[in-house]
């Protein structure tokens, strides 16, 4: 097997382990793959590039998209692998609020299941701040105060 | 051409330099980094590891090579340029999980041991506890035979020849009484098992005896099967050892 071939097979490898790593733009690629059901000639197409040029990109630190340095990385990131900036950005943005809205969907499903527990807790802690106000009341009345 | 060893110095000031750079790079958050990291380091760090580790499968090697520079990528931090270079950092770093690979594979190459005493239950290794019969099966002589180092072998000629010489007559006197003295304890010891059949068990015990047989015939279950007969007499065995210990702990005191 020549060089190139074995180089491209080893990044292939690590771009698929990193895949499991939010740390790095691989995630990103595998999620946004399943999303739009791309292929990766499809997404390397979208994105602009060859599709060896995929593994490259997968292993690059992920920008976060409400970084201060996001602009500035999506920059670098694109000029190192020779893609669009704009779809680099669109796609990291777009994963982004997908995990957003999984997040806020678990804890609204975590806030429903135990709604009823919560609710007796708050009455519970309304009556102990209510009866700690009425003895703080009576101390501040104190003719030490 | 430049001479070898210039070469090579030059080759390593140069990797030095580059490992310097990285390691600035990742430190910095530069987005980049970890790919021309992986790009540069990977193919040379899974050449290295494939040679040192042939009887691991590639495809454990490469995952291994990976998950290293990886975990260097996302925590550059832990490594000490000045204490270590960057690839033996590396191959220090991916070489724990192929070395549990290895064992793995040296696990599955070994397979599980058919238990020598009941002959049902499997070990997954020796020593170990039959999980059919419950008995502790020690490491298998040829196992030990590779473990320890023969006598003869180590032993000088004269020396392994020359192992047993007649005692004199005044050792011969003490031999005598020393053996005396065990009589009588051994009469003393067997003199407080009051059941007949203990008292059997027991008489074998100190004889050294380890054949199933001679304790099945005195318990009276020579015709159960061999199994449900060692089990017996490991309980029967097991019950008098534990006497003789607190017996000779009392003695000594």
């Amino acid at each position: 097997m020549s060089e190139a071939s074995d180089r491209s097979r080893y990044l292939r490898i690590a771009a698929e382990r990193a895949a499991q790593r939010p740390f790095f733009i691989a995630r990103d690629l595998a999620e946004f793959r399943t999303l739009h059901g791309f292929s990766d000639n499809d997404l390397a197409a979208w994105l602009g590039c060859a599709p060896d040029r995929l593994p490259d990109l997968a292993l690059c630190r992920r920008p976060v998209p409400h970084g201060p340095r996001f602009r500035q990385d999506v920059q670098k990131v694109s000029q190192y692998i020779g893609i669009r900036p704009e779809r680099l950005a669109q796609l990291l943005r777009e994963i982004d609020a997908v995990d957003a809205f999984r997040r806020s969907d678990v804890a609204s499903y975590a806030a429903h299941s135990h709604g009823m527990l919560l609710a007796a807790r708050d009455r519970v802690e309304d009556e102990a701040s209510g009866a700690a106000e009425s003895r703080s009341r009576e101390d501040e009345g104190s003719p030490e105060s | 051409m430049a001479p070898r060893s210039r070469r090579q110095g030059q080759r390593r000031r140069a990797a030095r330099a580059f490992d310097g750079q990285i390691h600035r790079r990742l430190v910095d958050g530069e987005p980049t980094a970890p790919s021309a990291l992986a790009d540069t380091y990977l193919p040379l760090l899974i050449d290295h590891l494939r040679k040192k580790f042939r009887r691991v499968a590639e495809h454990e090697v490469m995952e291994a090579a990976a998950d290293a520079i990886l975990n260097y990528a996302e925590h550059p931090e832990r490594f000490d340029p000045a204490r270590l270079d960057l690839e033996g950092y590396l191959t220090m770093s991916a070489q724990g999980d192929l070395l549990n690979a290895l064992a793995r594979h040296r696990r599955h190459r070994e397979g599980p041991v058919e238990c020598p005493a009941c002959g049902e239950g499997q070990l997954a290794k020796l020593p170990g506890v039959c999980p059919a019969c419950g008995i502790a099966i020690p490491r298998g002589s040829d196992a030990t035979k590779r473990r320890d180092i023969a006598f003869e072998d180590v032993a000088e000629g004269e020396l392994a020849r020359n192992t047993w010489r007649e005692p004199n007559p005044a050792e011969a006197v003490e031999q005598s009484e020393k053996a005396g003295r065990a009589a009588d304890l051994r009469d003393k010891v067997l003199e407080t098992f009051t059941d007949p059949r203990d008292r059997q068990i027991v008489r074998l015990i100190l004889d050294g005896e380890r054949r199933t047989a001679a304790y099945s015939a005195i318990l009276g279950v020579q015709s159960l099967e061999i199994r449900e007969q060692r089990q017996i007499v490991k309980q029967h065995k097991d019950r008098l050892t534990q006497r003789l210990r607190r017996l000779g702990a009392k003695l000594r005191e």
